[in-house]
């Protein structure tokens, strides 16, 4: 359960990672069918974040905590804009943020993926 | 050596001097803030200084009044004249006329659904009579009737339904002179206005504020009753203390700025500072304490989809589908006691359009309706009044109002064979190409042979739109003012509600009405999924906030601990 759980957790992170890919270049910010596509993974996957940090209580390295640490920050810098506390200007930056802490996050835990299978 | 280094210096410092004072030495200029008094003399068409007391004081001429001191062939031209690129598109003029039930949109401008005056065969002289009351004139315009500096620069004691009456009396040459209190009727010079040297006395200004403008450009919204709108606000600008050119600058040229994103000025200045964006966001903007807008919580690629006035001009989003009057369309300015809700044309605004820049913003609709021929590509050749008065007289039998007696005929009957017969005898007594029409309604009809009408396939009664810029809305009155759910729910109807021509004359068939969902304008099944979304918008707020709150705070946790069971 725990192992599904992960995985759907990591295909869910690749596939925000995807439908974010026409908010390029920068400044263009997601829109329309692409940004709906984008919520409709987000939502689940925002539970299955914290389920994955409280809940499964995986035994985490600092590489690994810091991954998701990244992941949870950028989730936690689009709610900004989300509840309307930022103007229009500084939203592009809010949105920029969450994209680059949350690609981070992901990064990171290839990475440790990564560095996990090495060691076998 | 020295001295004649010393003799040069001089004279080149002498020779920049002079062309400093040499630059426009052609034209007067007093170069202060202040407005300069006019205290002047009346000049006649060959520049000569009129006595207004002798007898025989020959006529006044306002352009060689002003050419002392004013580059009138620049003054005289200019995009408010007529001149310059065609750009984006403005309102047009309507030839209107009862009788005929004819309302078609015409201008010089080369715009979408417009017809040109020389298309029209409308000459000088008709064009005067015409659409002379609200036109300034210049040397690109169609008026005869000069440029009138007066009616926008006269500060005071202009008087405009003096100057309409003059105009419809074909008497356009003085109507200037006798609209600002020189002279009466008659072309008797007001002798106590003038001192003992014959000057007299104008309160001329270069900015004469709102009341210059609004003569001609004048936008009144009605309420569906019919009756005037007492309860709308007037343009923020406006209320605030600007006038109109604090935005809508030009120098003597008269090229106005028209303020919309992305103009080109034709002397090539840089103008983006002068649209809202440039002015309200813009790095070069804040003229006047143009404050910066935050709008907080918008998504800022709205920005990029729609232009400013999509949320802040024109009527608020509830009343859309308002039925508007202008000055130059429905002849405001003029005493009347005839101006009804259903006098043409029908005008109405709010729709909302994208432009050639595919941004959304608001537009006014307007409907043509006359008579003409359509060729075989569906274009239309239209039939001026004076074309139509002889056979639809003998069809109809109608004098006066084509419309009104039309309707006071037939009661509750429609008026298919009538007008049917109407299309014979046009066919016989005109000779053009094509297939005599009807475009009434947002169709075009045709006889169909059998005493009925059909549909024919053109563009000719297609709606003209151009985009609306006022009055404009602050923060608190704007679209979203409210929220997202302005737009984003399934409640938000002025998106979906549909906007259509009404028929001058009575026919069976509803005219077609249609949305900007309808027409592609607004994607409506993109538009109905996010309605659908944001009914869960607030909840989707605390949701996330708490995903992210213990998300956040349970990674921070699992940092601290694994850095803690890390071996040293």
């Amino acid at each position: 359960m725990k192992k599904w759980l992960s995985l759907l957790t990591l295909l869910l992170l690749l596939l925000a990672a995807l439908s974010s890919i026409p908010a390029l270049p920068l400044n263009v910010d997601l829109r329309g069918r692409w940004l709906q596509g984008h919520l409709l993974v987000a939502a689940p996957l925002a539970l299955l974040i914290v389920v994955q940090i409280w809940w499964l209580q995986i035994p985490m390295n600092p590489l690994k905590a810091a991954a998701w640490l990244s992941v949870s920050t950028g989730l936690g810098l689009i709610v900004v804009p989300l509840l309307g506390l930022t103007g229009t200007e500084s939203t592009h930056l809010w949105i920029q943020s969450h994209g680059w802490l949350s690609l981070l996050g992901v990064g990171l835990l290839g990475f440790s993926a990564a560095r996990a299978f090495r060691k076998g | 050596m020295i001295r004649s280094l010393f003799v040069l210096f001089l004279t080149l410092s002498l020779c920049g001097d002079l062309s400093l004072f040499a630059q426009d030495s052609s034209w007067k200029r007093t170069d202060s803030d202040s407005p300069y008094f006019h205290r002047i003399q009346l000049r006649d068409s060959s520049g000569r200084v009129i006595d207004p007391s002798t007898p025989d004081a020959s006529d006044p001429d306002l352009s060689k009044t002003c050419a002392p001191c004013h580059d009138m062939n620049a003054a005289a031209g200019g995009l408010h004249a007529g001149a310059g690129p065609d750009t984006r598109a403005g309102e047009p003029w309507f030839l209107i006329d009862t009788r005929s039930a004819t309302c078609l949109p015409v201008h010089n401008r080369s715009w979408p659904g417009v017809y040109n005056p020389e298309e029209l065969g409308i000459d000088g002289t008709s064009w005067t009579k015409t659409f002379g009351r609200h036109d300034t004139g210049g040397n690109a315009g169609k008026t005869e009737a000069g440029s009138d500096c007066l009616v926008c620069h006269l500060a005071s004691g202009y008087d405009f339904a003096r100057r309409i009456e003059r105009f419809d009396a074909g008497e356009a040459s003085l109507a200037t002179f006798i609209a600002a209190g020189l002279m009466d009727t008659a072309g008797n010079y007001d002798l106590p206005r003038f001192d003992s040297e014959g000057r007299i006395e104008l309160d001329l200004l270069s900015d004469a504020g709102p009341a210059a403008c609004l003569p001609c450009h004048t936008v009144r919204n009605l309420e569906t009753t019919g009756n005037r709108s007492w309860l709308h606000d007037a343009d923020i600008h406006l209320a605030a203390g600007m006038t109109c050119v604090d935005c809508h600058r030009s120098g003597i040229d008269h090229h106005i700025v028209r303020g919309y994103e992305g103009e080109s000025h034709p002397t090539g200045t840089d103008i983006s500072s002068l649209s809202c964006r440039g002015c309200h966001m813009g790095t070069e903007g804040g003229h006047l304490g143009a404050p910066k807008p935050l709008h907080a919580g918008l998504p800022p690629f709205h920005l990029d989809e729609i232009h400013c006035t999509g949320c802040h001009s024109g009527p608020v989003p509830e009343l859309t589908g308002i039925r508007q009057w202008t000055s130059r369309a429905h002849r405001l300015g003029e005493p009347s006691q005839k101006r009804f809700l259903t006098t043409p044309p029908r005008i109405i605004s709010a729709g909302i359009d994208k432009d050639d820049s595919n941004k959304l913003g608001p537009v006014r609709l307007a409907w043509p309706a006359g008579w003409g021929f359509v060729d075989e590509a569906g274009n239309l050749k239209p039939l001026l009044p004076d074309q139509l008065r002889q056979p639809l007289r003998k069809a109809l039998r109608v004098r006066a109002d084509l419309v009104g007696e039309l309707a006071a005929k037939l009661g509750d009957k429609n008026a298919t064979e009538m007008i049917d017969a109407a299309l014979l005898q046009i066919d016989e007594s005109i000779d053009e190409v094509g297939v005599p029409v009807l475009i009434t309604g947002g169709r075009v009809l045709a006889s169909d042979g059998s005493g009925g009408l059909a549909e024919v396939n053109s563009n000719a009664a297609n709606p003209i739109s151009w985009p609306i810029a006022h009055p404009v809305r602050p923060a608190r009155t704007a679209v979203g003012a409210g929220g997202c759910a302005d737009c984003h729910s399934s409640t938000s109807h002025w998106l979906s509600t549909a906007i259509g021509p009404l028929s001058m004359v009575p026919l069976p068939g509803t005219p077609a009405a249609t949305s900007p969902l309808d027409n592609d304008v607004v994607d409506r099944e993109r538009w109905l999924s996010w309605s659908f979304l944001f009914k869960g918008r607030d909840a989707a707020k605390i949701y996330y906030s708490l995903c992210s709150v213990l998300a956040i705070s349970g990674g921070l946790l699992a940092l601290w601990r694994s850095l803690a069971q890390e071996p040293r």
